[in-house]
């Protein structure tokens, strides 16, 4: 144990593994948005210009935008991915830097936290009133359940995350790690 | 209060969407925002067809990069500029012009343009610091020269048309390029030792080991003339694939046949073709050039989506229309008005990302410029040069940032450099300010 750091058992080698799990499935679900979207908007452009009698995919292209942005954003959280201003990181103490990085991540959980609780409710509504999109017909309860998972993904890896700073690792304090 | 904690969240690190949706939490009494609202918010402003282009676009440089096609257009910039002195500086622009035609997006012409030209350079003699320098500027092309996410972002939330923001676009582009031309030849005497590159041939020999389907290094560089024409054809035929690009992208655009978003999944569908036509990945490879693009565009999607709740918060507490008409009580020339505004955008720049600047600053700005009788789609030109400048300026400096990562320099070897390409952007954005032909001449035909 690092001195001057809390005394607190490691992560478990299964909380690690579930981590890294949830990582993979959060790449595989930005992954195939990213395909979706691709797929619905050319295959949009084709029904179009050759005037095919299909309904607008690019709905799906549209409702992928959903996990791509809030499934994505703890994706980016795990990697340390994020878009930040990069004044601490240029500080020679290491002290403060673990200062500043614990504060980030407490106020990151509390956006996702209370992301998660306001995401939950708009999941809810959409479910109760069975509202659907326009050309295809997709619930609109599909895209905004992504709202609550990412939240709740970003929640599970900021706490990881805090538990492994309380223990004074660093490692996992390099960008684009995961 | 409200921006001194703003900045404090941001200088600790908070992610910048992060920091703008948790300052609306704790006003959102005081400003009376229903909380429920806050999170339909982020989801009804991503849910928005024209933001497509932004993934799809980061998509199309990472596959570009993966299936060869940066470097096609590499070597055909290289075979044009051949016989220009110190032609490496010169090919690194010129080909983030064209990558900036293709993806619209700077950093991931920065990324793909430094991940082939800026090793190049290295072994031919310039110092790592000046081509990251040169790398992160000309990056700003990707943004410049149509298509660009920003300039779509502001026409979709101005309400301006997005196919004349792309023809405005193309001379401002074209100058700045024409900028950086001429201040690389300038600094290059100064960088390089006697002013030469070390090795000054490549287009000769790479064009011959085109013809001859070859690869690997070149040797010596005076042969360039002895070229024969069939090896430079040959080159030439090989990168056609490059080339029809952004000829599918921007022909696609002005020809109508599909918007800028659609010709984003076009280009798209093009590349992953080539990628696959050509076995530059396998499965497990194009899963990962997936990933890549996939982190880059959640990590945009991210401040787009949640800057948006501080946005409707500032026009609910009707800033926009107060600084419309502080603007307007405090001066009445649009001149005045104008240079205010550059001054304000390239504070905004320094930071913030350029689109989440673009999507705050544009509503807030755009009513005000119009009541000065400014021309939007001018305006929105004059918006987006500006802030891409703080793409270059510290300490949201990304373009600096990638460069330094994908060149293997140090900021502080950058900055010597990086002011003389800064001065040059400024010089075109004071005339894009002050002469409105500049970025309003397709009226004029």
């Amino acid at each position: 144990m690092t001195a001057g750091v809390l005394a607190v058992p490691a992560v478990p080698a299964w909380l690690a593994a579930g981590e890294r799990r949830l990582y993979a499935i959060e790449k595989w679900v930005c992954v195939a948005a990213l395909a979706v979207m691709l797929a619905g908007v050319a295959v949009g452009v084709a029904i179009r210009y050759w005037n095919l009698p299909l309904p607008n995919v690019g709905e799906w292209a549209v409702v992928a935008m959903s996990p791509l942005t809030f499934v994505g954003a703890a994706m980016c959280t795990m990697a340390h991915a994020h878009i930040s201003v990069d004044v601490v990181r240029q500080l020679r103490s290491v002290a403060l830097r673990r200062l500043a990085h614990v504060l980030v991540t407490l106020l990151m959980l509390a956006f996702a936290g209370v992301y998660a609780w306001l995401g939950w409710f708009l999941f809810a509504d959409a479910l109760a009133s069975g509202e659907r999109l326009l050309d295809m017909g997709t619930p609109v309860a599909v895209p905004v359940a992504f709202i609550w998972a990412g939240m709740l993904c970003m929640m599970a890896h900021c706490l990881l995350d805090l538990w492994r700073t309380a223990r004074g690792e660093t490692a996992h304090l390099q960008e684009g790690d995961a | 209060m409200v921006a001194l904690g703003l900045i404090a969240l941001l200088v600790l690190g908070v992610p910048v969407g992060v920091a703008f949706a948790l300052v609306v939490f704790v006003k959102a009494d005081a400003w009376n925002i229903d909380p429920y609202s806050l999170a339909a918010l982020p989801y009804d402003t991503i849910s928005n067809f024209p933001l497509l282009a932004i993934p799809l676009f980061l998509l199309v440089g990472e596959l570009m990069n993966r299936g060869g096609l940066v470097r096609q257009l590499t070597a055909v910039c290289d075979l044009l500029l051949a016989r220009v002195r110190a032609p490496m500086g010169h090919i690194m622009v010129a080909a983030s012009g064209l990558m900036g035609a293709i993806t619209g997006s700077s950093v991931a012409t920065v990324a793909a343009i430094g991940s082939t030209v800026g090793a190049e350079m290295g072994r031919r003699g310039y110092p790592v610091g000046y081509t990251a320098a040169l790398n992160a500027s000309a990056g700003l092309l990707g943004v410049l020269i149509p298509p660009s996410i920003p300039l779509i972002l502001y026409g979709s939330i101005v309400g301006v048309s997005i196919t004349q923001l792309f023809l405005a676009a193309v001379l401002p582009g074209i100058l700045t390029m024409g900028v950086f031309f001429l201040i690389h030849a300038l600094l290059s005497r100064r960088v390089l030792p006697g002013g030469q590159e070390s090795r000054a041939e490549p287009a000769a020999v790479r064009a011959r080991q085109a013809a001859a389907g070859q690869g690997g290094r070149a040797a010596d560089g005076a042969v360039a003339a002895a070229v024969p024409a069939t090896g430079r054809a040959a080159l030439v035929l090989r990168s056609v694939p490059a080339l029809l690009l952004p000829v599918l992208v921007l022909g696609g655009i002005y020809s109508g046949v599909f918007t800028p978003t659609e010709a984003a999944a076009v280009a798209g569908v093009y590349a992953l073709a080539v990628v696959l036509l050509a076995r530059a990945a396998r499965g497990g490879e194009l899963a990962r050039t997936f990933e890549r693009a996939a982190l880059a565009s959640a990590a945009i999607l991210v401040i787009i989506g949640f800057t948006s709740v501080f946005n409707r918060a500032m026009v609910l507490e009707q800033i926009p229309q107060a600084i419309a008409e502080f603007a307007a009580g405090y001066t009445t020339s649009a001149w005045v008005f104008l240079i205010v505004v550059n001054l304000v955008l390239l504070f905004v720049g320094m930071f913030m990302e350029t689109n989440a600047a673009t999507l705050l600053m544009g509503p807030l700005l755009a009513p005000a410029a119009i009541k000065f009788g400014i021309d939007p789609v001018h305006f929105g030109i004059i918006l987006v040069t500006n802030i891409e400048l703080g793409l270059l300026t510290p300490p949201l400096a990304t373009n600096l940032f990638v460069a330094a990562r994908t060149n293997g320099a140090r900021l502080t070897q950058m900055m010597p450099h990086v002011p003389w390409f800064m001065a040059g952007a400024l010089a075109v954005l004071l005339l894009i300010t002050f002469v409105p032909g500049v970025s309003l001449w397709y009226r004029l035909l």
